[in-house]
């Protein structure tokens, strides 16, 4: 009887050391990126790295201005944001208002599609199919540009903002919708009206998990924006984010330790802290509205 | 008041259509960026793709280190992250639920499921392939995306344990079943279905990923068919990756094709994780 | 001496008293309903004796709980306590494996591997049960491919298979449709000559029908218990005769 005791006690002590893991990695990447980022402005001084209108640090005159990468990755985002959030946010409406729940019920799960495709896929799509097609009616577009990626990242992060968007509409009371018809409002009208302030909190929550996707992503715009850094508000130009940066600098002949070394904690920390900020508004959103109709 | 009734009617009317074209937009950019991808590659796929190694020629070019690769590293990363993503779910959900820890674990599982792709490549770097010495091998990747998709079976876990009626563990008790004998011998064999579902989903997510194993040094040309988990690698899509990136509309080719192969093992992995998943929860509702 | 035995039975759902000062005591080798309405505890008290409540949180047990004179709270092992008290629930359980499997359970945890052990168990649980006669031909058929009624006598075996001394029925018939229901009261009439039965059950005629003694309780309290002839013919108390001729409940 005791053996077995003694034995169930050692399972559950190897299932709570499993559960740590988690929090350890956490822990792993404040730390990893905190340590070297720290050395890094042992060097760089942050007054450079936040003015600084330069990114060479591979160059033989150095410069760590994180601006023209900060503005590469803001303006692919933005140009994904610009895209999926109407477009994601009226075909919500229009699969939770107007279509047929057997319309809603095969479409979703093929929008879903979309946000399951590896994102070389989509990296290729955007250098050899869209950027191609832009060209033919937008004259100037270059090769590597901030608009293709830029909306082809918007069409993978359409399903965030449907999906969540459609959740939280449906999560809203029939009363609501109930009470506007019975004043003679039309479907439109009680859609924006209505139904999108009463979800308000769950869209927003949809938008800022979109935007934090886009912030993070890397391949697509690796492969179709560019790799030199660019400070620019111009999409038509290449530029690079902060994600491709990490990857070209880890994929080259950089020696570990070094100043241009740590350049790829530094940025990844500008990253980490944009997105963990972001993840935490949605997360503490999404638990005060999922109180908000009970 | 009629005028106004019928410029709203109008509006709605409008909107209706716009919706409706803008939804099947969307649906059409699907198609039309798979119908390219088909049309592109398609015809490059045949029994020397498979088998190639890679090569400066594209005709010659192929995917076998690619695949080769690709599976190892699977391998490795589900040994390391099925156990103690699984453990773990369990823990959490079957002895611990309502605890503070859990709560803290819940919301560090959020925070890490937005954490872009590439911090967990930095952090593979400096831990795997840095500090515990592993060099750019397979098991550094693999650690490193062991990591990235644990949340990804912890919560499916927790979610399908929870799916398992309360009168089954009462069941298990009432004969004077210890926890550990009623975890294991019940609730964990009846919630399988659901824990399957989240394995394939997170394999089908390991597959897709790029980024982080570039940062950890996975090349991108590998013209060896690694042997041991100390080996370097190359997956399809850094392959794909490699092709995208080059000039010559040989590789393009050779990259749609490839594209083919990774999305065909994509959608089968989702397809049959749907189908578990469906058959498993009508079992649960009886 | 009495199989189980209650002083000053007690307990707290937090702040609220679910059970108040029940004292109650249980002959070997009868069958003992606990009735009620709604609400009464006569479900969170069956629950006492094996110590179910355990298992939800926030719970406040006091009083003394006796079987076979062992203080059952006093008991190192709870698991012990679960296997000489055994239960059926209110809805067949069965787990999501094999008749043969469902039927040996009990044993498998208590480390029992012995093939013929194991086969022969079965087949007594299952013929004390009456149940082995549908089911000798597939022992390896899933446990939820038989009839409502089936698995409830399953639920039955594989309890009966752990050899306990006492079987506690919360409401064992509720969700069946008549037939199996005269089938588990036959069965409960069967067992009692060789375990003691407690049986919670809000359907009076099945009370009347089966058992030997009865409890009625109303708010926590035990407000009588004595033979079922008397209780239901010539109860002592007022509010006994109310419920038991229909006027609440």
């Amino acid at each position: 009887m005791v053996n077995r005791r003694l034995k169930e006690k050692m399972i559950e002590g190897v299932m709570m050391l499993c559960s740590f893991v988690t929090i350890l990695t956490t822990i792993s990447i404040i730390i990893i990126l905190a340590v070297d980022t720290f050395k890094f402005f042992g060097e760089v001084s942050i007054i450079d790295f936040f003015t600084d209108t330069q990114w060479t640090p591979l160059f033989s005159e150095k410069h760590f201005g994180i601006l023209p990468l900060l503005m590469g990755t803001l303006l692919t985002t933005t140009i994904a944001v610009l895209f999926a959030v109407p477009v994601g946010l009226i075909i919500a409406v229009y699969l939770n208002e107007y279509a047929s729940p057997r319309f809603t019920a095969i479409v979703k799960p093929i929008l879903e599609i979309l946000a399951a495709i590896p994102t070389v896929v989509y990296g290729f799509f955007a250098l050899q199919f869209v950027t191609p097609l832009l060209q033919s009616f937008i004259p100037g577009l270059r090769g590597f540009n901030a608009l293709s990626p830029g909306l082809v990242m918007g069409v993978m992060i359409i399903p965030y903002i449907t999906s969540l968007s459609e959740d939280a509409l449906r999560a809203v009371p029939k009363s609501l919708r109930e009470a506007s018809y019975g004043m003679g409002a039309t479907k439109l009208q009680t859609a924006f009206r209505v139904m999108i302030p009463a979800a308000s909190s769950g869209i927003l929550v949809s938008i800022i998990l979109a935007v934090s996707r886009a912030l993070g992503e890397t391949m697509i715009v690796a492969i179709a924006a560019g790799q030199e850094p660019n400070l620019t508000f111009n999409p038509m130009e290449s530029v690079e984010t902060i994600t491709t940066y990490i990857v070209q600098v880890s994929m080259g002949d950089v020696p570990q330790d070094s100043l241009e070394y740590r350049t790829i904690f530094a940025a990844g920390m500008t990253l980490f802290v944009f997105t963990f900020i972001l993840n935490n508004i949605s997360f503490w959103l999404r638990k005060k509205y999922q109180n908000q109709y009970e | 008041m009629d005028n106004h009734l019928a410029i709203s009617k109008s509006k709605d009317k409008l909107f209706r259509i716009i919706a409706l074209s803008l939804t099947v937009f969307a649906l059409l950019i699907l198609l039309v960026l798979l119908a390219d991808i088909f049309w592109r590659g398609f015809g490059r796929l045949n029994w020397g793709f498979f088998k190639n190694l890679p090569s400066r020629h594209p005709e010659n070019a192929g995917i076998l280190t690619a695949i080769a690769g690709m599976l190892s590293l699977l391998f490795f990363t589900i040994i390391i992250a099925l156990p103690i993503g699984i453990l773990a779910g369990v823990y959490l959900q079957e002895y611990r639920s309502k605890s503070h820890f859990a709560k803290i674990v819940e919301i560090n599982i959020a925070n890490l499921a937005g954490v872009p792709s590439v911090i967990y490549g930095i952090l593979g770097l400096q831990l795997f392939v840095r500090m515990a010495k592993m060099g750019n091998s397979l098991l550094a990747g693999a650690f490193t995306l062991a990591l990235l998709i644990m949340p990804i079976i912890i919560v499916s876990t927790r979610e399908a344990l929870k799916a398992v009626p309360k009168t089954l563990r009462e069941g298990s008790y009432g004969m004077g079943a210890t926890k550990w004998q009623t975890t294991s011998r019940v609730v964990i064999p009846s919630a399988l279905g659901g824990i399957l579902t989240g394995i394939i989903l997170s394999i089908s997510r390991a597959i897709g990923e790029t980024a982080p194993l570039l940062v950890i040094g996975a090349l991108v040309y590998v013209p060896f068919i690694p042997e041991g988990p100390n080996d370097q690698f190359t997956t399809l899509p850094i392959q794909v990756f490699n092709w995208v990136s080059r000039p010559q509309a040989g590789f393009i080719v050779n990259a749609a094709a490839g594209i083919i192969i990774l999305l065909l093992i994509t959608f089968l992995l989702n397809g049959i994780a749907i189908y578990i998943r469906n058959k498993w929860y009508k079992k649960m509702k009886y | 001496m009495y199989k189980l035995e209650t002083r000053n039975a007690n307990l707290f759902y937090g702040e609220k008293q679910a059970l108040k000062d029940i004292s109650i005591g249980i002959e070997p080798n009868t069958v003992t309903a606990f009735i009620g309405p709604s609400g009464c505890g006569k479900s969170t008290f069956l629950r006492c004796f094996n110590r179910m409540n355990d298992l939800i949180d926030n719970t406040t047990i006091k009083g003394t709980y006796l079987l076979d004179d062992e203080d059952i709270y006093a008991m190192e092992e709870v698991y012990d306590l679960r296997k000489k008290v055994g239960m059926v629930f209110q809805k067949p359980n069965p787990f999501p494996k094999t008749i043969f499997e469902n039927v040996i359970y009990g044993l498998r945890i208590n480390g029992i591997k012995d093939k013929n052990i194991l086969s022969e168990r079965a087949e007594l649980s299952l013929r004390n049960a009456a149940l082995w006669d549908e089911v000798k031909d597939d022992l390896n058929k899933s446990a939820l491919s038989l009839s409502g009624g089936q698995q409830q006598r399953l639920c039955i075996a594989r309890t009966l298979a752990v050899e306990p001394t006492v079987v506690l029925m919360d409401e064992p018939a509720s969700a069946l449709d008549p037939i199996s229901t005269a089938k588990i009261e036959d069965l409960i009439y069967e067992l009692k000559s060789k375990f003691t039965i407690v049986i919670v059950t809000h359907n009076m005629q099945q009370a009347a029908r089966v058992s030997d003694k009865t409890a009625f309780f109303y708010l926590g309290e035990l407000i009588e218990y004595d033979d079922t002839k008397k209780i239901f013919t010539n109860p002592e108390k007022e509010r006994t005769q109310n419920y038991v001729t229909g006027r609440f409940g």
